[in-house]
């Protein structure tokens, strides 16, 4: 694996509900960068595949030189685009696919909702897991959540990062990083924010526990 | 005697503004940065190298704690373009200085004037310290401070040409109308080029290709240095005027006339 996951990853996804605009989305996402977010996921599914890959193309070239990139979904458009890698949903193509399409170095994620899916990403070769949902939050207000609780199992399951992911924000972040996760993801907690680079900042500062892992 | 350059409320010992590109290695960039004893460096915020993703940008390559780090908008063809670039320079370094590019046209390398008064509007009321590179157009200087711009930079020849200086005259229209610092950008190729903007009343040159392409750009960049210097001091000493005929250097009246003894 390339490594650029450290034992304190800041995710931020991006979402086109809210920045719309692709200048305006590239700016925020930069912003947090400077803030210290260092794992850029790329998420347009409401675009057909040539916008999607445009989008990506444009992150990459802008921030890609400043922080990891990796695109949500199709790993034909993560190649395209020249990103990191691909972050796979539960759902998605599988991670055997992704690596062979991607090659060795590429970074593969992939979202997943329970423990035992965590195990399995990991033997199918994940670099690393989103573990959610963590909290209620405003995209996933009323669901199913795995809490701290999750989060502790999981990381005790698997060796490689755990992301947590789902109503974090800079209260509760430490709670994450507690329990065991290497990073958490944030979507609302950062897009959409008059300051990206302060709310980006604020989040790191709070990160103070965590496990550490091989970069 | 202080003779500070002050733009936007900061105050730089240096006269000598350097740029970071077309530098062969970065032992040359850091050579040259070191031996002009610059204080505002100009850098373009690179896109992704996609053929070496791991390649370090420039920012990683200077103590940016020791120099007013001034990014600029190269590659902007049209104002919205600029705006964005700017925009985005501000994420990536914190600062919100911002050296104003808007040239449309690959051959010449002009500054389109519309487009860059358009651009610096708007940077100027988003809060950015804008210094404008535009063409030798007195008018245009003028619009360009009226609306708030930190500096005015014409140019003094084509980018990276070495023409050295093509534009005296306008430049000393632009001196003489201007209460914000005019900074001398593009084209110089010697320090005698420097040299003679600064004696005309420039507050300041920007040079890059001409120390980044020497063959010995730290040596280049000491003698740019002391060329803005001299030209500077040439100017605060006052020249002499410029007369059609020859006024001798030694006195022709009431001196001493040898006078021959015969023994």
């Amino acid at each position: 694996m390339i490594g650029p996951l450290t034992n304190k990853t800041l995710s931020v996804v991006t979402d086109l509900n809210v920045i719309a605009d692709w200048n305006q989305l590239a700016i925020c996402v930069m912003a947090s960068v400077r803030g210290g977010v260092n794992l850029v996921q790329v998420r347009a599914k409401s675009l057909n595949v040539k916008r999607q890959r445009a989008l990506a193309t444009k992150i990459v070239e802008l921030i890609g030189v400043h922080a990891p990139v990796v695109v949500n979904g199709d790993p034909e458009i993560a190649k395209a685009s020249g990103a990191t890698g691909v972050h796979l949903p539960e759902d998605g193509t599988s991670i055997s696919n992704a690596r062979a399409i991607l090659g060795h170095d590429a970074l593969i994620g992939k979202s997943v909702h329970s423990t035992n899916a965590a195990i399995k990403a990991e033997e199918d070769g994940a670099d690393y897991i989103y573990f959610g949902t963590v909290f209620n939050s405003t995209s996933h207000p009323s669901g199913r959540t795995n809490g701290l609780q999750g989060v502790i199992q999981t990381s005790n399951a698997v060796s490689i990062p755990v992301i947590g992911i789902g109503g974090i924000n800079s209260q509760n972040i430490d709670s994450v990083m507690d329990a065991g996760a290497s990073g958490v993801a944030v979507i609302s907690a950062i897009i959409g924010k008059n300051d990206p680079y302060r709310a980006a900042r604020t989040l790191k500062q709070a990160m103070t526990g965590g496990r550490s892992t091989a970069a | 005697m202080d003779d500070q350059l002050i733009i936007a409320g900061k105050t730089f010992n240096s006269r000598l503004m350097t740029g970071t590109g077309k530098h062969k290695t970065v032992g040359d960039l850091v050579a040259s940065v070191e031996k002009s004893q610059t204080e505002i460096i100009t850098v373009a915020i690179r896109r992704l190298n996609l053929d070496n993703p791991n390649e370090k940008t420039i920012l990683d390559e200077l103590d940016w704690d020791n120099y007013q780090i001034l990014p600029n908008t190269a590659g902007s063809k049209t104002a919205d373009e600029a705006v964005f670039t700017a925009q985005l320079a501000r994420e990536v370094t914190g600062s919100n200085w911002i050296k104003i590019e808007v040239i449309p046209d690959p051959k010449y390398l002009l500054p389109d004037p519309i487009g860059t008064l358009e651009a610096a509007q708007k940077l100027v009321k988003d809060g950015f310290v804008c210094l404008p590179y535009m063409g030798a157009d007195p008018e245009l200087a003028k619009r360009l401070e009226d609306i708030g711009c930190a500096t005015v930079m014409p140019l003094g020849s084509p980018i990276g040409s070495g023409r050295g200086v093509l534009t005296a005259e306008e430049i000393q229209i632009i001196v003489e109308q201007s209460s914000v610092p005019v900074v001398v950008d593009a084209g110089l190729g010697v320090p005698s080029d420097a040299s003679t903007v600064m004696e005309l009343g420039a507050d300041a040159v920007l040079v890059n290709t001409a120390i980044a392409q020497a063959t010995n750009p730290g040596l280049m960049g000491e003698a740019f240095k002391l060329g803005v210097q001299a030209g500077r001091k040439a100017y605060l000493a006052g020249r002499i005027p410029v007369i059609d005929k020859a006024s001798a250097s030694s006195p022709t009246e009431d001196v001493a006339v040898a006078v021959t003894t015969s023994s």
